[in-house]
């Protein structure tokens, strides 16, 4: 069982901000969901898994410039929502509420 | 003529192309003169791009012996796949504006090859969904009736393949997203083996699940853009070198998991796949029942392996790199509108139970069972086609356990929603490649289509028996 406050918990994990009554539905969802994938216990748990079937091989590269520098640059910021002198603009991470 | 040159497939197409009896103009004209009557009601594409005709007139100027079969051909695309200079947004609030800076290496290859692109493809958001009815943009509808849904989460690639304003298109498939769409929309469509068609340029949903691949009118132009856009990528270090073909057999043997057609599974579907199966077996191939004991549990582990790898590649829309953004009282409430906003009720509920299920204490419980249920389902695979086992070629099962259902009908029921998945959902896990094939039509005359599963990398098997059931 999962209740309303977890998932307002999980939610803010997500940095999802939801409404009181979405809370409400999606709490009953991931119920019924979370009931659903228990199945997964009839399940020995001893399974060896082996991720690593011999197919994927590292791709490496020289370590030097790979293309010219800035040559994305104005492409890339552009879809950015907000720049500042050729770079992504950002609120300030650390708050101090007293300053 | 118009409606002659719908009619066509890829190849007699590309053939009139070459021999200049038609242009790639007057394909490209036919297609968007179908796409103008129909596609206010059916909602297939997102977009229409402007420049179709230019794009066909350069396609015949440049026209040369050598161009490959795709010269001037029109081509739909999913809107998660990235074609420069134009917008794709997952069919999302939160990348309506978003414009691609590059492009994806399968549109990289279909330009070198030719493809006319017509527009991008209504969807789920995000991919996650199998009726394209969580589309930020509002629902595709089913071609063969309005008032139902064309599956998804590549519903509009299939309906736009199904009903007829594209000749073939991209999807992409992490659970069913390409192959339950074609079934619902009468279309062939195929999720190549894990590996064999690069990513890169596909906005990623759960990156051990996801495969671009073809949807189509028939086999054999399925094949075709296939084989266009296979093959591994250095931009993608999941991608594969592609593997020899396995031998053809001049009589297949089928397999046929029994015990997962017992519930649940729609009366006229079941009775579409048993007339299949009555009819293989008629040509002179071999029917046998296989037994795949842990596919019962896939849909459980992939509602954990899914959600788990969507909510943390889903990290990246944060407001601050691309996309909407929306401004609270400093950078942890931008964070929560942006994405509380921008993001629809069903990329949200998969982001909370993704978390939820990598919590600290419950990850064993989940992802860890998961993991394991994945290795099992890929054992039992490998198991029913072993040589050695006299193990069988291909495995045969519905696409879907029901017909293309109402619009609404299953909105408020995400379970009942994922349950849509449980044929198809295997081999994403498995990483084997499967294709679904239309097989009939119910009385109400909606498609239904059957599902070939083979080992990995056997396209070529796949496309083999799905040619012979086509012409059943």
């Amino acid at each position: 069982m999962i209740g309303e406050h977890e998932v307002q918990i999980l939610a803010e994990l997500s940095r999802l901000s939801l409404t009181e009554a979405e809370t409400g539905a999606l709490q009953r969802d991931l119920d019924s969901i979370l009931n659903y994938i228990s199945q997964l216990d009839e399940v020995a748990a001893e399974t060896p898994v082996h991720q690593d079937l011999n197919l994927v091989k590292n791709v490496l590269r020289e370590d030097v410039e790979p293309h010219p520098a800035g040559l994305y640059t104005d492409r890339l910021l552009e879809a950015a929502p907000a720049t500042e002198n050729e770079m992504v603009a950002v609120k300030k991470i650390l708050d101090n509420p007293s300053a | 003529m118009a409606t002659d040159l719908l009619t066509l497939s890829v190849t007699e197409a590309s053939h009139l192309l070459t021999k200049k009896e038609i242009s790639a103009v007057e394909l490209a004209e036919s297609y968007l003169a179908q796409i103008e009557a129909k596609n206010s009601d059916l909602k297939a594409y997102l977009e229409v791009f402007a420049d179709v005709v230019d794009q066909a007139k350069v396609s015949d100027d440049k026209r040369s012996a050598g161009s490959h079969a795709l010269w001037g051909i029109p081509l739909a695309v999913k809107d998660n796949i990235l074609i420069e200079g134009r917008r794709a947004s997952s069919a999302s609030r939160i990348l309506e504006n978003y414009v691609a800076p590059y492009d994806a290496t399968v549109i990289t290859k279909l330009k070198t090859a030719g493809s006319v692109f017509l527009g991008r493809t209504n969807m789920d958001e995000f991919a996650m969904g199998g009726s394209t009815e969580n589309s930020s943009f509002g629902p595709t509808k089913n071609p063969h009736d309005l008032s139902r849904v064309p599956g998804g989460s590549s519903g509009g690639s299939a309906a736009a393949v199904g009903g007829g304003l594209a000749p073939i298109a991209l999807g992409s498939d992490t659970g069913g997203s390409i192959r339950q769409p074609a079934s619902l929309c009468g279309a062939v469509g195929l999720k190549p083996t894990y590996g064999n068609v690069s990513r890169y340029g596909l906005m990623a949903m759960a990156s051990s699940l996801d495969q671009i691949g073809p949807i189509a009118r028939s086999v054999a132009d399925a094949r075709l853009l296939y084989e266009t856009i296979a093959g591994r990528d250095p931009l993608d270090s999941t991608s594969v070198e592609l593997v020899e073909p396995k031998a053809t057999p001049e009589a297949f043997t089928i397999g046929v998991p029994y015990d997962t057609l017992t519930e649940g599974v729609d009366e006229e579907v079941l009775a579409i796949f048993n007339d299949t199966i009555a009819k293989l077996k008629g040509a002179g191939h071999l029917i046998r029942e296989v037994s795949l004991p842990n596919l019962k549990y896939s849909l459980a582990s992939y509602y954990v392996l899914m959600p788990a790898e969507s909510s943390t590649n889903l990290g990246r829309f944060d407001g601050l790199r691309y996309g909407v953004a929306k401004s609270g009282a400093n950078l942890l409430e931008d964070y929560l509108k942006t994405r509380g906003e921008g993001f629809g009720p069903e990329v949200r509920r998969r982001i909370i139970l993704g978390t939820y299920v990598l919590s600290a204490g419950y990850y064993d419980a989940f992802y860890g069972k998961a993991t394991a249920v994945r290795e099992l389902v890929r054992q039992d695979y490998a198991q029913a086609f072993a040589k050695k086992n006299s193990g069988v070629d291909i495995i045969l099962t519905p696409t879907a356990p029901t017909p293309a259902w109402l619009i609404g009908e299953k909105v408020n029921d995400p379970l009942q929603m994922y349950l849509e998945d449980i044929f198809t959902v295997p081999a994403n896990l498995a990483g084997i490649p499967a294709l679904s094939v239309p097989a009939g039509q119910t009385r109400a005359g909606l498609p239904v289509g059957v599902q070939l599963a083979g080992p990995h990398f056997a396209e070529n098997n796949l496309f083999a028996l799905g040619e012979i059931i086509e012409q059943l």
